[in-house]
């Protein structure tokens, strides 16, 4: 177990030294930033030193090379809109999104367990078409035009909740829900088909055989074997919902690191850009990781050499 | 002992329903707390200062994130809508009633004159009055706040960029007179002091520059209280600021980056007033019992075109051919770009690349009437009987209705036979294409001439020298340089007026319409007045008790 972990946390660094160069590349391609922080009407002196105080009027490997070295200590620049030290910034703003992450997360496991379970229970029933069907439009459903909707029936209309900004429990409600949708969605259909496989098991028959009560064969026989693949999904998911948080923290304004990393894409502000990128893939890395290792615990059948 | 734990854990110590269980609860514990009102990531309220009673506040919501609250590194929208709450600028533009230009105001700066060498400029600044930390404004405040923008390092602002070519420096004559020296004649130079805005040396030198950046000191109508990062920003009245006092007891700025949910908050009262309403919003807004303010600012968007006489650009195009850049001026019926695309909410140019809120407007001239069958006529005459096609560069998310506008525009010239194939790219992209004079032969975009209400910065882009110069012509240059060498006013404007009736002819845009500034707010809202230098001009202003 010990050599699989040190093999993973290896071959992470890989990945996060592939990524780096790929963020790189892309930035560097993506236009000249000197043009955009400057005002339109600086005069070419101005493009000229702004480049070379930022260094960018050396060649782009030694560009990449100084970055390396400097992100292998952790420290990125200071971000060219704040002011401020990048990866303090990402820090400051990351447990707002890592919040809403979480708080989807539990939306879509607290609502789309239970309708997947009694979908497959109740197969044809009204019910079992109504997760179906929420299955089938929340992960079709965009986020932002979901997360407008939303503000739109329930802030502005009925005004029981707010539009957008964080602060109390019900802030986190409609971004919540929003960021939630398209892994509810998946959540119905994966617990659904995984209880209608188990439900047709042998040893199901044999449950019912033996007189049980259908509570305690679908919850206990059926179900609990359901679980293993919507847990190891949770995982997974949760680090891609912290990547989706982009679009639902623009739209509720929720003052995360998706909306920072969006503002600075714009901004053309490297530093920050590539702080927010690495933090995200640290966090989806690190995901993958403990997935992988509560596999084996979850799943008796599974050893790692 | 850390590795008895981790088998303990991994083994069978611990088993799978005890750590699922654990693992439920921790996840729900740490949302929990992290939901609790009042608490952050800093640990600190997260709520906007409770409202004590009859103090009256004013939420507005914003475009974006201000980013920092330094004002002497950088300074750009939506930051600007906090800064000039906080500081006060050197001097600040006066309109009439109709939005056409008034004069200047002076603030910080009462009175200036250019000495006999016409490089030197003397500025009196107000005597008695100080930063909110005490510091006094003085000459040496001023010198210092001057010579940081022109000598430091990381500052970006538009003083600098406007300044710091001509900039030969900066002398204390007494306690209350500055010099500021440049190497040319330069009319231009009092009125970049509309962008001076100042921050308390001392304090400034002891906190440092990011230190200032999260506690600024200002000298303006109101006071810093809270910066809380992509959140909102909390400004308090300032009460021995030395102007008229603000009515307005405490200042609220919410950041939205998306259109929909700012105008949504203001549907739900969450914010009083809501900056850059989208013109199709507009209606809605009025249905609902709340009230749209606007104004055309001093932004003129125009299809601008790279011509030929500037040797950068290629000697091989239609828009090379004068008959070519007029016709694809009368192709457009800017009367039904303003009304039917923009929703009557902008006002199209008069021929000009300027607005009756900016200096040297012509009033003599008038926009090219819409006329297709003259444009087809001057197109043939040119020698494009067929038209011609062309690249042509565009953006979203940065003016109202951009895209719509340009989809617009690659519309109507088809009706003519000018196939333009449009590229539409993100913002910060499209900038940096025309920036790094990349773009496309014809590109939407917008000129400034707020917020010193004067063309100078406008009219740059015709120089050959520019960066950007979009056209090359000596005696287009000639005017130009006369114009920024004349410092009496009546001459200057003589100057600049026919400056605009040489351009009229020779068409080196689009002539579109003036932009709108946009505003949304509630009724409680009074006696609120945009004026057309992109800035919101709170002394004044009321919020009703509800």
């Amino acid at each position: 177990m010990r050599d699989y972990i040190v093999k993973r946390v290896l071959r992470s660094f890989l990945v996060l030294f592939g990524l780096s160069l790929g963020v790189f590349a892309l930035l560097s391609i993506s236009g000249d930033p000197a043009t955009i922080m400057l005002p339109p009407e600086a005069p070419m002196s101005e493009v000229i030193s702004l480049r070379k105080a930022l260094g960018f009027d050396e060649p782009v490997y030694i560009q990449y090379l100084k970055f390396l070295s400097r992100a292998l200590r952790g420290e990125f620049g200071n971000s060219w809109q704040y002011g401020l030290p990048a990866i303090n910034l990402v820090l400051e703003f990351f447990p707002a999104t890592f919040q809403l992450a979480l708080a989807a997360l539990l939306f879509a496991l607290v609502v789309g367990i239970p309708l997947g379970v009694v979908s497959a229970i109740r197969e044809g029933s009204i019910i079992d078409a109504l997760g179906l069907s929420l299955g089938v439009v929340g992960r079709a459903m965009p986020s932002f035009w979901l997360g407008i909707m939303l503000i739109l029936v329930f802030a502005v209309n009925l005004k029981v909740l707010p539009t957008s900004g964080k602060g109390e429990l019900r802030h986190l409600v409609l971004p919540a829900i929003t960021l939630s949708t398209a892994f509810l969605a998946q959540i119905v259909l994966l617990v659904r088909s995984g209880m209608l496989d188990v439900l047709r098991e042998d040893y199901i028959r044999t449950a019912q055989a033996k007189g049980l009560q259908p509570y305690t064969i679908n919850m206990r026989h059926a179900f609990r074997n359901t679980l293993i693949p919507v847990v190891t999904m949770v995982g997974l998911t949760f680090g891609r919902l912290l990547g989706g948080s982009v679009i639902t923290e623009s739209v509720f304004s929720w003052p995360g690191v998706g909306r920072l990393a969006v503002q600075a894409v714009s901004a053309r502000d490297f530093p920050l850009v590539q702080a927010s990128v690495v933090v995200f893939a640290l966090w989806i890395v690190l995901a993958n990781l403990i997935v992988d290792l509560l596999y084996a615990f979850l799943d008796p059948r599974i050893r790692y050499g | 002992m850390a590795e008895k734990t981790h088998s303990s854990l991994w083994d069978t110590n611990v088993t799978r329903r005890q750590v699922l269980k654990t693992g439920a609860a921790g996840g729900l514990a740490v949302l929990a707390a992290a939901c609790v009102p009042g608490a952050t990531q800093t640990g600190q309220p997260v709520d906007a200062p409770a409202v004590v009673s009859k103090k009256t506040t004013l939420t507005m919501g914003i475009g974006g994130d201000v980013p920092g609250m330094n004002v002497l590194e950088r300074a750009v929208a939506p930051a600007t809508s906090v800064y000039y709450a906080m500081w006060d600028t050197g001097m600040e533009a006066q309109f009439n009633a109709d939005g056409s230009r008034k004069g200047l105001k002076p603030m910080l700066i009462t009175d200036y004159r250019v000495l006999d060498d016409q490089t030197t400029w003397e500025f009196k600044l107000r005597e008695g009055i100080t930063f909110n930390n005490g510091e006094p404004w003085d000459a040496d405040a001023a010198a210092w706040n001057i010579e940081y923008r022109l000598t430091g390092e990381t500052t970006r602002t538009s003083f600098r960029s406007l300044l710091i070519s001509k900039y030969e420096g900066v002398e204390v004559v007494d306690k209350h007179t500055i010099n500021v020296k440049t190497n040319i004649p330069f009319a231009f130079t009092p009125l970049i002091m509309m962008y001076l805005q100042v921050a308390p040396p001392a304090y400034y030198q002891d906190v440092g520059l990011e230190g200032y950046g999260e506690n600024p000191v200002g000298l303006g109508p109101y006071k810093f209280v809270e910066w809380r990062k992509g959140q909102h920003i909390v400004l308090e009245r300032n009460p021995d600021y030395w102007g008229e006092q603000a009515t307005i007891d405490e200042l609220i700025f919410k950041p939205f980056s998306e259109d929909a949910t700012r105008v949504a908050a203001l549907q739900a009262e969450e914010i009083d007033m809501a900056y850059n309403v989208p013109p199709d919003d507009a209606q809605r807004l009025t249905d609902a019992g709340l009230e749209i303010s606007w104004i055309a600012i001093g932004q003129a968007m125009n299809l601008t075109m790279k011509t030929g006489s500037n040797p950068g650009h290629p000697l091989e195009s239609p828009i090379n051919d004068k008959l070519v850049r007029q016709a694809m001026n009368y192709a457009l019926d800017k009367d039904s770009l303003v009304n039917d695309i923009m929703g009557g909410f902008a006002a199209p140019l008069d021929g000009q690349i300027v607005g009756p809120s900016c200096y040297g407007y012509n009033p003599d001239l008038e926009a090219y009437p819409y006329d297709p069958d003259k444009a087809i006529e001057l197109l043939a005459e040119a020698g494009y009987p067929d038209g011609f096609t062309m690249d042509f560069d565009s953006a979203q998310g940065r003016y109202s209705k951009q895209k719509e506008v340009s989809e617009w525009m690659v519309g109507e010239y088809a009706k003519v036979g000018i196939n333009l194939e449009m590229q539409l790219f993100e913002w910060s992209a499209f900038i940096d294409k025309v920036y790094s004079d990349q773009s496309a032969p014809v590109f939407y975009t917008g000129r400034n001439w707020y917020p010193t209400m004067d063309p100078e910065n406008t009219l740059k882009m015709y120089e050959c020298s520019e960066r950007r110069a979009q056209v090359c012509d000596d005696e287009l240059e000639t005017m130009l340089f006369a114009q920024r060498a004349e410092f009496d006013p009546a001459k200057r404007e003589t100057i600049l007026h026919d400056i605009h009736t040489y351009l009229y002819d020779y068409c080196p845009v689009v002539y579109l319409f003036e932009a709108p500034d946009i505003f949304g707010h509630s009724t409680k809202v009074k006696n609120f007045v945009p004026t057309p230098d992109n800035r919101v001009h709170l002394i004044g202003m009321t919020v009703e008790e509800s």
